[in-house]
């Protein structure tokens, strides 16, 4: 898996289109849903996080790409990793949280639209908002109180359909709830580098093994360049 | 024993105590074109001296700040994980400690350049780990 730069602006235009998708509806709702599944995909398999010369680059998308970020070398004044068995509040982390601000927002709205409307599935979408905002608030070390919240929420959602009178709707969630309990009980997450220059703050997330990599390279550069290009006292 | 270049070592010591590059050229006399190259090969160094460090000792790097002369990382001694506290002290270089018990002239180094407020190790460990 590739390091992946998650607070950027880009992230957020799948989001948009499903939104979008389902308040048009008809042909053009359903080209939207699909050409946000496809985003989903495209960026998620195709982004990444390289050293090239005398910076960071990272692309969100190859070879169509969506955007491109550049950040010289000796602009950083400090990276720092963190592996998910210490724990990651993202939403900390994060210098401009587009993604769960941008998701969370997305789904609360479509989600009041649709019980606007009368249908009752947007507290579905309210639902999913609530538990998707869970990764990003609670630390994994946070497990008593992420499984908790996630209970809650799901609970008092069922709860809600059953009194609008759809139980149908209350066995999805059952199943997303105990799904989402589960994950968050195996202590998943994954590393994060972040990078921090005197103006931004970019947090860059993969697997061990993107990020080791990615550390044991800036070290060699950042090595070379001070060899290289600063006097010695 | 690895040190900077003592006037470059004097522009990051000023920039660390969160003065201004424009106020720092004004300060020492030079452009601020000379002390923002200064700044950056200095943070370039003190990344080098952190990595470098850390690779020595097969250390596990978890933050290098080279904004204020710090890195934390995992090691091990005697067969236990250990936290690994190392600061850049001008004039000094660079001292490495084992686990919180930090001694007094590290508190008062990390309060002078405002990592933390007051001369307290818990918070001076609290704040290196958040």
């Amino acid at each position: 898996m590739h390091l992946t730069m998650f607070d950027h602006p880009t992230m957020l235009v799948p989001f948009i289109l499903l939104a979008a998708s389902f308040v048009l509806g008809g042909k053009v709702g359903w080209g939207l849903l699909a050409l946000s599944f496809w985003l989903v995909v495209y960026i998620s398999l195709t982004t990444n996080t390289k050293i090239e010369g005398d910076q960071v680059v990272i692309r969100i998308g190859k070879p169509l790409p969506l955007a491109t970020k550049k950040v010289p070398l000796d602009e950083i004044v400090e990276v720092i990793k963190m592996p998910s068995a210490s724990g990651i509040r993202l939403i900390e982390q994060f210098q401009r949280p587009w993604v769960p601000v941008g998701s969370f927002a997305t789904g609360i709205l479509m989600g009041a639209l649709f019980l606007h409307r009368g249908e009752p599935y947007g507290v579905l979408w309210i639902y999913i908002s609530l538990i998707s905002l869970l990764n990003y608030v609670f630390r994994p070390a946070e497990k008593k109180g992420r499984i908790g919240a996630s209970l809650a929420i799901s609970v008092v959602s069922a709860l809600v359909l059953l009194y609008l009178g759809h139980p149908e709707f209350t066995l999805g969630i059952a199943l997303y709830g105990v799904f989402d309990i589960m994950f968050a009980n195996e202590n998943y997450g994954q590393d994060a580098i972040i990078i921090r220059t005197e103006r931004e703050r970019i947090v860059l997330l993969g697997d061990s093994t993107s990020t080791e990599a990615f550390i044991r390279e800036i070290q060699s550069l950042l090595a070379n360049a001070g060899g290289s290009n600063v006097p010695s006292s | 024993m690895f040190r900077l270049p003592e006037g470059m070592e004097r522009m990051w010591l000023l920039k660390a105590r969160g003065m201004r590059e424009a106020d720092i050229a004004r300060e020492l006399g030079v452009s601020r074109q000379a002390v923002n190259k200064a700044l950056k090969d200095a943070r370039v160094k003190l990344f080098e001296a952190f990595f470098g460090l850390a690779e020595v000792f097969s250390w596990e790097i978890v933050r290098v700040n080279a904004e204020k002369g710090f890195m934390v990382a995992r090691g091990r001694c005697l067969d236990k994980n250990v936290r690994v506290y190392a600061f850049y002290l001008p004039g000094k270089g660079i001292k490495a400690f084992f686990g919180e018990d930090f001694p007094g002239y590290i508190l008062e180094h990390a309060v002078g350049l405002g990592i933390i407020d007051g001369p307290d190790a818990k918070k001076l460990t609290r704040v290196l780990e958040s």
